[in-house]
């Protein structure tokens, strides 16, 4: 084909367009070799290393930090937090209801000029180059925009803040403990998503106005508020939430405390799956969210407790305690018919989320603290002994006589008020006689009578109202358990002191469960805090759990009577303080001395009165104890401190219920008072 | 008789010419098709987001009318007028240095309308003519520094010299090992070319160091190495997306990439665009063509009836093939980034009619190596067709020299 000639291409040699087309071969298959690396060997293990990313909106420069790291389009399974149930009181108001607000976080570390200067020194200069001096003097100028225009747009959307915490928060880009950068700090807390739209906006004009002003760095994420109306009325019934501290929980607001701890799994519902797609620059596809598994909404609750009667509870124990140098005081209110617990408190409460919350007085002492329960415990005392026909009604019991004081097993036991005639055992009842319900306790039912009556009437364990860390009723045991360092009751002579309510611990939610036997004629009715639970398709409603006929019916009534006569006879421990106008009550007053490590014996009391109401055809069982009452002159037992905050309590709890005054003629004169 | 009717009936799917139109047509029909799959992103406006999709037809389009007429257009016009495409280009060059409109930040394009034409681009056809010409002229003295090497290397250097004023540090680069590599293929002495490139290599430095280029360059180089900065950002957004792919890509039109991930995706790293979407296979697809075209190139070159149709052929498959191996060096971060596209395949209108016209070129050539030898006029007056001898091919080199 070609002919020689000096312009023939045979004659070009052939070295150098040889050398050229195996070296473009060779550079293709580099490319080829390449290509394969990236998107098979290496593509894998980056693809899991980028499905394992925690999805999060970054902002843009934290996502150009974290190039190598991105998640790419991927289908990202979200989980689909549901709502958080409401917690509603026994007339439906809302006790605790859920909202979706904002919070705003930075990210200083974007704002760090220090590892820049550290490359600059490490490198052994001390000028930078024209691109480092760029990106300084970039970042501080959009910090210092920010720090100028921050607050006032924050201002302007009424959102709290404290400024200098503020600049310090966006100044601080490194932890002063660690060195280690902090990529993220709240900034504000409760910005409603209109006010998120607004300052988004903001940010965005400032960009648009100067491009250098991008304000890097902002986030805002979504946080539950739990808010509670009622405030330090209802806090130590429900608890609150707060952020768990769980690893496995992933930080989930989840309940703490309370029936919000109690009921969370109910209260939480179940979290769903997300299948949320997002683009390169992160930010999610709206319109293309898909439930893999749709969440169940969180349970709505009703609780027993009615709001109202909440709140008179603390304002009463505040109005008394007040008076009263005390320690920490607790009421229960009870629905004598179905156990359900209309209204417990304890004072002091707090307000959660309040500037002056104090976590400890969440703590709901009605149910978790246990005091001896002092002359409280003598219905049962006397009740039993009837019941075993260990005494009869009309029998009289000598009390001390004009002394006051009598010894049992070497002990002595003293009258609050001498009783120089002997007295049936409905007058050692309202006359609270401690010598005559230790002759019946220690004499007649004797230790073994005793601990029949404890249980009958349940003393030991839980009341199982369904609150949470409920305390047991404990009482001295008949034999010691090995090892536990404790007596037995007989080495002890707890026969002296049970009828007296020494040596027994029980709550006021477990005394006020023990009375609606007084309350029933006899039937012991469980507590109940749970009105009803919708969750899912699925309504729970808790029956009552009655123990039926502990004592029989006209130990009962006897009993019921001298409980009567302490608030109805004029001698009665409680009638000055425990006397309604409007209401007809029975009850029984207590005063236990109080000793601890600080405390000596005779200068601190627990003051007791565990009332019944109205007194003929009872509704309410209303406990009420005063916790550490220091003796002073005004008084100390708990006919002066306790029964008139369960009077003004069972009052206005009837009124609530729309029981109707049975009291015709409201006056003391009225009652026959029995000598 | 029967050999001038061999020679007309040589034909065949696997001819190199047939190879060349078929890989070209393909590539730039890939290029249609990804740029319009990429066309959601934000460098494309809601009201019109096919407009570089449209674009890049038309310019398809008048690519291939260009390739048909150069094609069509004997080779011996078009190294007749080498001198004036020279001249040309060279004032291009100077004047996108006066007139030329600021793209992206570099003054390289000369605006007619509402087209932009890149000088530089049209540079890379003139390299190819000049050292054409130059191995052609100057076939009895290449060995010879001053009356053959010099001639050439000096018309190359020229050229880059003009382009290097434009800042454009790689296109120089580029133009340069082209114009090297076509030299060398077109007889050049190893030792000369070295050393003289050498020379010539140090000379732009010191250009380039006077214009304050090298800052920008050495800038790159650093960012490249710390992999910091914002093109490679870019690069790392598009390793990204070749991972994403995986082997068989998320499918056409799908990934993440060109949603202002990877900026002007559509443009330099289209290959990112084609490895998520189309996978391994798609991309190792893509390379397999520029080895099939550069070696249908090859061949072509090879079948050349002289040393002029020899350097246009291999200087055109040549710089495909440099064009495209740097692009994808760049996607696939193997060097550092830098602003070259890949043939056929990228957006670009100049690149498309420039590329028209350089497998126009390749045809010519092909074209003319089909072309029925010269038959003896003995042979053709005893067929009777002496007449056709006028029609028989011309030679080039010849001619000129």
């Amino acid at each position: 084909m070609n002919d020689g000639t000096a312009d023939s291409v045979s004659t070009l040699p052939r070295t150098g367009r040889t050398f050229i087309a195996v070296s473009v071969l060779f550079l293709f298959g580099v490319v080829a070799v390449r290509a394969t690396w990236l998107s098979v060997a290496f593509g894998e293990a980056k693809a899991a290393a980028v499905a394992r990313q925690e999805p999060r909106a970054n902002p843009p420069t934290a996502r150009l930090a974290a190039a190598e790291t991105r998640p790419l389009r991927v289908a990202v399974p979200m989980e689909a937090r549901p709502r958080r149930g409401t917690i509603f009181d026994r007339t439906g108001r809302p006790l605790a209801i859920s909202a979706w607000k904002h919070r705003l976080l930075f990210n200083p570390s974007l704002f760090d000029t220090g590892p820049i200067e550290a490359a600059i020194a490490a490198r052994g200069d001390t000028t930078p180059t024209a691109s480092e001096k760029r990106r300084m003097e970039r970042m501080r100028k959009i910090l210092r925009d920010i720090e100028y225009a921050l607050p006032r747009f924050l201002t302007a959307e009424k959102i709290r803040f404290d400024e200098k915490d503020l600049l310090a928060r966006i100044r601080g880009s490194r932890d002063p403990k660690t060195g280690r950068p902090i990529k993220e700090v709240v900034l504000a807390r409760d910005v409603s998503p209109t006010s998120r739209r607004r300052l988004l906006e903001a940010f965005r004009l400032r960009a648009q106005a100067d491009k250098d002003l991008d304000w890097d760095g902002f986030m805002f994420d979504d946080v539950v508020f739990r808010e509670y109306p009622w405030g330090a009325a209802v806090a130590q019934v429900l608890g609150m939430v707060a952020e768990s501290p769980d690893p496995r929980d992933g930080g989930r607001v989840a309940g703490r405390s309370g029936m919000e701890w109690q009921l969370d799994r109910v209260l939480e519902g179940r979290p769903g799956q997300i299948l949320e797609e997002r683009d390169g620059l992160n930010t999610p596809f709206r319109d293309e969210i898909a439930f893999a598994t749709a969440p169940i909404q969180g349970g709505d609750v009703t609780l027993t407790i009615d709001a109202e009667i909440q709140r008179t509870l603390i304002d009463e124990m505040e109005k008394q305690a007040k008076e009263f140098p005390c320690a920490k005081a607790s009421t229960v209110v009870l629905d004598a018919r179905t156990g359900d617990i209309l209204g417990i408190a304890s004072w002091p409460s707090t307000t959660p989320y309040a500037k002056d919350f104090k976590a400890e007085r969440l703590q709901l002492g009605a149910a978790s603290d246990s005091y001896e329960p002092g002359s409280t415990i003598k219905p049962i005392v006397v009740s039993t002994a009837l019941e075993r026909g260990v005494i009869r009604e009309d029998e009289r019991f000598e009390c001390g006589g004009a002394d006051g004081t009598e010894f049992f097993l070497g002990r002595k036991v003293t009258e609050y008020s001498t009783n120089p005639s002997p007295l049936t055992a409905q007058e050692i009842l309202w006359r609270s006689s401690n010598v005559g319900a230790t002759r019946i306790g220690l004499h007649r039912l004797g230790l073994p009578g005793l601990f029949d009556a404890f249980g009958r009437f349940k003393l030991r364990g839980r009341p199982g109202s369904g609150l949470p860390h409920e305390t047991a009723g404990w009482y001295t045991p008949q034999v010691a358990p090995k090892g536990s360092g404790l007596a037995s009751a007989t080495e002890s002579g707890a026969g002296v002191s049970f009828p007296r309510g020494y040596e027994i611990r029980l709550s006021p939610l477990h005394l006020a469960t023990t009375y609606t036997v007084f309350a029933t004629g006899g039937d012991r009715v469980a507590p109940n805090i749970i009105r009803e639970i919708r969750y899912g398709d699925s309504v729970i409603q808790p029956a009552p759990r009655i123990d039926r006929d502990v004592v029989g019916d006209s130990a009962v009534a006897y009993v019921a009577e001298g409980m009567r006569q302490v608030i109805e006879n004029p001698r009665g421990t409680a009638h000055r303080t425990g006397f309604s106008q409007k209401y007809t009550m029975m009850g029984k007053t207590g005063t236990a001395q109080y000793a601890d490590r600080d405390t000596a014996r005779g200068t601190a009391y627990n003051t007791w009165f565990c009332g019944v109401a109205p007194a003929h055809e009872p509704r309410i069982v209303v406990c009420t104890v005063f916790h550490k009452v220091i003796r002073t002159g005004k008084g100390y037992t708990g006919g002066v401190i306790s029964a008139p905050v369960a009077r003004t309590v069972v009052e206005r709890t009837l009124e609530i219920m729309g029981v109707p005054p049975d009291r015709e003629t409201p006056s003391v004169d009225a009652v026959r008072a029995p000598r | 008789m029967d050999r001038l009717r061999g020679y007309l009936d040589r034909e065949g799917p696997l001819r190199p010419s047939t190879s060349v139109i078929l890989i070209s047509a393909a590539l730039t029909l890939l290029g249609v098709v990804m740029i319009g799959s990429v066309s959601t992103g934000p460098e494309t406006t809601a009201a019109d987001p096919y407009a570089f999709t449209v674009k890049q037809m038309m310019f398809a389009g008048l690519g291939i009318l260009i390739a048909f007429i150069v094609s069509r257009v004997p080779l011996s016009f078009v190294m007749s007028q080498e001198r004036t495409v020279t001249r040309l280009t060279w004032g291009l060059l100077v004047a996108v240095l006066a007139i030329g409109s600021v793209q992206l930040g570099a003054k390289r394009w000369i605006a007619v309308g509402p087209f932009h034409i890149q000088p530089s681009e049209i540079a890379k056809i003139t390299i190819i003519l000049i050292t054409a010409k130059w191995a052609a002229t100057r076939a009895d003295n290449l060995s010879d520094y001053r009356r053959g090497f010099l001639f050439g290397f000096l018309a190359v250097g020229f050229t880059c010299l003009l382009v290097i004023l434009e800042k454009d540090m790689g296109t120089t680069l580029f133009l340069f090992a082209l114009g090297a590599g076509c030299m060398w293929a077109g007889g050049a002495r190893f030792l000369h070319l070295a050393g003289t490139s050498a020379a010539f290599l140090g000379a732009l430095g010191v250009v380039a160091w006077a214009m304050g280029n090298f800052d920008y360059v050495v800038r790159r180089l650093d960012g490249y190495a710390s992999g910091s900065g914002t093109a490679n950002d870019q690069v790392a957004a598009g390793l990204d997306a070749l991972r994403t792919g995986g082997v068989f890509g998320t499918g056409l039109g799908e990934g993440s990439a060109h949603l202002g991930f990877v900026p002007k995706i559509h443009n330099d790293f289209i290959v990112a665009a084609v490895g998520e979407q189309l996978g391994l296979v798609g991309v190792l697809l893509l390379v397999a063509g520029y080895v099939f075209l550069f070696h249908a190139g090859w061949r072509i070159a090879e079948s050349a009836k002289n040393r002029a149709s020899y350097v246009i052929a291999f200087g055109v498959s040549l710089c495909i093939a440099m064009q495209a191996i740097f692009n994808l060096c760049v996607a696939t971060g193997l060097v550092p980034p830098k602003g070259i596209n890949l043939p056929f395949v990228s957006y670009g209108g100049s690149s498309l009619l420039v590329l028209g016209a350089a497998v126009g070129l390749l045809l010519a050539v092909a074209r003319e190596n089909d072309a029925p030898a010269a038959v003896p006029a003995a042979e053709l007056d005893e067929l009777g067709m002496a007449d056709d001898r006028a029609t028989g091919p011309t030679s080039l080199g010849g001619a000129a020299s």
